[in-house]
């Protein structure tokens, strides 16, 4: 569709001032760069409407009628709030939409469910052998899931009455998952190795603390080494495959972009963790501290206390900091480089701005015993939302031909176990 | 959902736009209510359906309000405010669910209902579906957890014992002689005892296997009471017999998976607490019910409960040494929460034994 037609298609809605005090009013004719070719004419801000309080009523009643109902009322909780994030996300005045039913997704919460206790009961074995065969069988379930769960989501997802997508094959799927397939063999190899050095020198504690420090350094840098590779697959693999209309996302970051971006927001705390790790070597080593468990009781109050600390610290702060970089960094990286026909991505999110806020929304969620929890997580969907634009050479209308029939793929087993299972599957 | 609309007689006629589920582009509309109909008119197009079968979208603050056909075309109210009181007004578009979202009050009994059920899930609902589920978990499980258990206890806590054989057959032949006393037809729980050392600590655990772990630090303390050594065996006996462990398992993971639930990933902060409350309150009420087989046991073996109560003496006497006493490596600080927690219930306990002797 060209420009000039597309310009005279929107004549056709009729008398456009009436439109004048719509929450759309963008959505009539605002062309001041026509016969201009930029490659960015116009902007058009992501925004959510949605707030704390609203979202709090809606889940608040959804937790009663999930424990109530013994958990059966969870789908249709969950529709609830997807409906309520979709219909407040604001693009170009309009909202996006949510279709999935409760009852539609039943069966899959009811899978994923039995999937969670069998891993629970796996993990509770501690056995190497149930573990490892539960990883491979969920080597060859996982993409089988993320699969179904992205075309159900895209499926069930609208915008301007129009459903999204998902273009991906299921062997595209697979091939996405040899990365972490391959990590969780090396994680089980190594756990094995730790295993065997403790039964046979049960009684060495030093010995058995430098098996600890090499097995905790293989997997830093084996982390650091596969896991940007594997994000950069699993984000190939979904933001290559979203479709709108005749709008086709692609994905133009490359694997070292990724690498890049990875290791800038990982050196210092690999730096701050090794450190951490060669301390207790050291102190390991002089066997003072560790010959017997017993002997800490010489170093007193003060040295509990400031133990206590230092593990706050390095489990709970700084994961958090952590996390907050991660998501910050790479949202913007993410769709920076994702662009469609005639339709660039704009993400300016403030790592600085997203820590700030995740100490906020603890802080207030740890003095409040969680009711505070819903207000945060609105704050950070508002703010992930708020940083991110579209920029198009023409009205998002111009630029999407007549939709062919959707696929209908409304099998929700996937959608259910991939929240379950927390895979990040999140637009 | 329609009725009031019907009954009244109500229409209703706004302006706004319309997609098509065709086109992306967004065209002037006029929705219209009439005789329990609903008409969407845009561009010379009309599309007409039953009321009933439209989805009104959600009430949103801020947002816009989406109102869905059942042909998937959707209406956006140019007046989003006129449309929510008409809505209002007549009830229709609104579940249930939402119209208890919809206020205050409603929601304010919500969030005192969830207190509610948690609260009694907590005190009622978990420990009886887990006394009612822990017998029916299958041998092999519970051989695998017990199995790792103790790998997991040999690899920190405990080295082999310093007892000698002799002693340990001692103590076993006279444990044994009171199983078939107190159980002449040999239908006791399966078990095995195992001995271990902890450092000095006097420990004894049942694992969910059904095996018995006595710790030296218990025989050394208990050195000169044999009987009440084979008391502490009827106790942990008493663990076996009651699934107590198995149970543990299944209320702790249970009250995990509800926190997980409700707080998503942020368990790791707020419901630590919760959930050690939990193993605290649960382990006291099992510590008693161990405490009844024990006395069972001892007496159909005509041995006196009271001298169970020695070990209670004598355990609390050695917290309150280490209270007192400050860092002497004799005396490790780090039994201490171990003994806090069935130090509250120990006079109840010997009270209960003693009045048990009688």
């Amino acid at each position: 569709m060209d420009y000039e037609n597309a310009h005279s298609a929107q004549a056709l809605t009729g008398d456009t001032s009436q439109m004048g005090e719509l929450p759309v009013n963008d959505l009539a004719p605002h062309t001041p760069t026509v016969g201009i070719q930029p490659a960015a004419a116009l902007r058009y801000d992501l925004s959510f409407t949605g707030t704390g309080s609203e979202y709090f009523k809606i889940w608040i009643v959804n937790l009663l009628l999930i424990l109530v109902s013994l958990g059966i009322y969870y789908p249709w909780a969950k529709v609830r709030k997807a409906k309520y994030l979709h219909r407040n996300m604001m693009l170009d005045g309009t909202s996006f939409d949510y279709h999935a039913s409760g009852g539609t997704m039943l069966k899959g919460t009811i899978i994923a469910g039995a999937l969670y206790g069998v891993y629970h009961l796996v993990d509770s074995t501690r056995s190497w052998w149930v573990f490892s065969a539960f990883t491979l069988v969920m080597c060859v379930l996982l993409p089988w899931l993320l699969w179904k769960s992205m075309r159900f989501k895209l499926s069930v997802t609208s915008y301007r009455a129009l459903p999204f997508s998902f273009k991906a094959s299921l062997r595209e799927s697979f091939s996405v998952f040899v990365p972490l397939v391959l990590y969780n063999a090396a994680f089980l190899a190594v756990a094995f190795y730790i295993g065997q050095q403790k039964t046979a020198r049960a009684s060495m504690a030093t010995d058995q603390l430098r098996a600890f420090g090499i097995a905790l350094a293989v997997f830093v840098l084996l982390i650091v080494l596969l896991y940007p590779l594997f994000y950069w697959m699993l984000k190939r693999f979904q933001h290559n495959h979203y479709q709108w209309t005749s709008l086709r996302t692609q994905f133009a970051a490359s694997v070292t972009d990724i690498y890049k971006q990875w290791l800038l927001i990982v050196l210092p705390f690999v730096m701050f963790y090794g450190t951490i790790a060669m301390v207790v070597y050291v102190l390991a080593s002089t066997k003072a501290l560790f010959n017997t468990g017993i002997k800490l009781g010489n170093f007193g109050l003060g040295f509990i206390v400031v133990s206590v600390l230092v593990t706050y610290l390095v489990t709970l702060f700084i994961p958090v900091i952590f996390k907050a970089l991660f998501i910050a960094k790479f949202q913007n990286l993410v769709w920076n480089t994702t662009t469609a026909q005639g339709i660039k991505f704009a993400s300016t999110l403030k790592a600085r701005s997203l820590v700030w806020l995740s100490f906020k929304n603890l802080f207030l969620i740890v003095v409040t015993f969680g009711i505070y929890w819903p207000f945060a997580f609105i704050n950070v969907v508002k703010l992930r939302a708020s940083s991110i634009s579209v920029l198009a050479a023409a009205p998002i209308m111009h630029l999407a031909a007549q939709h062919a029939a959707a696929d209908k793929e409304r099998n929700a087993v996937g959608d259910a176990a991939g929240d379950l299972f927390d895979i990040d599957i999140a637009l | 959902m329609n009725s009031p609309l019907n009954r009244h007689m109500n229409t209703l006629s706004i302006t706004g736009v319309c997609f098509d589920g065709v086109s992306a582009q967004p065209q002037a509309a006029q929705f219209i209510i009439e005789g329990g109909n609903a008409v969407l008119r845009w561009a010379g197009a009309e599309h007409n359906e039953k009321q009933a079968q439209i989805d009104w979208g959600h009430t949103t603050q801020h947002g816009v309000r989406l109102i869905t056909f059942a042909n998937g075309a959707q209406f956006q109210a140019q007046d989003a405010a006129a449309l929510n009181a008409y809505l209002a007004q007549h009830r229709a578009g609104l579940s249930w669910v939402d119209r208890a979202t919809g206020n205050w009050q409603a929601v304010a009994a919500c969030a005192l209902g969830v207190v509610a059920v948690i609260g009694a899930l907590y005190v009622w609902g978990i420990p009886a579906a887990a006394q009612v589920a822990a017998p029916h978990v299958p041998q092999s499980i519970k051989n695998t957890l017990g199995e790792n258990a103790l790998k997991g206890l040999d690899s920190y806590a405990f080295s082999p014992s310093a007892v000698s054989a002799a002693e340990q057959a001692q103590i076993l032949a006279r444990w044994h002689a009171v199983l078939e006393a107190a159980y002449p037809n040999k239908d006791h729980p399966q078990h095995r005892v195992v001995f271990r050392k902890m450092g000095i600590v006097p420990n004894a655990l049942a694992l969910p296997d059904g095996t018995l772990v006595l710790t030296d630090g218990l025989i050394a303390l208990l050195a000169d009471k044999p009987n009440a050594i084979t008391g502490v065996l009827a106790h942990e006996l008493g663990h076996i017999q009651h699934h107590h462990s198995m149970r543990a398992l299944i209320q702790v993971s249970s009250m995990g998976f509800i926190s997980t639930m409700v707080l998503g990933d942020l368990t790791v902060w707020v419901n630590q607490l919760p959930l050690l409350l939990g193993q605290m309150r649960y382990s006291r009420g099992h510590e008693a019910q161990a405490d009844d087989t024990a006395i069972r046991i001892m007496q159909a073996a005509k041995i006196n409960p009271a001298e169970l109560a020695v070990f209670f003496e004598r355990a609390e006497k050695i917290t309150n040494e280490n209270t007192q006493s400050t860092g002497s490596q004799a005396k490790p600080r780090w039994t201490l929460p171990d003994m806090l927690r069935s130090h509250p219930n120990s006079a109840d306990r010997m009270d209960k034994l003693n009045r048990a002797a009688q």
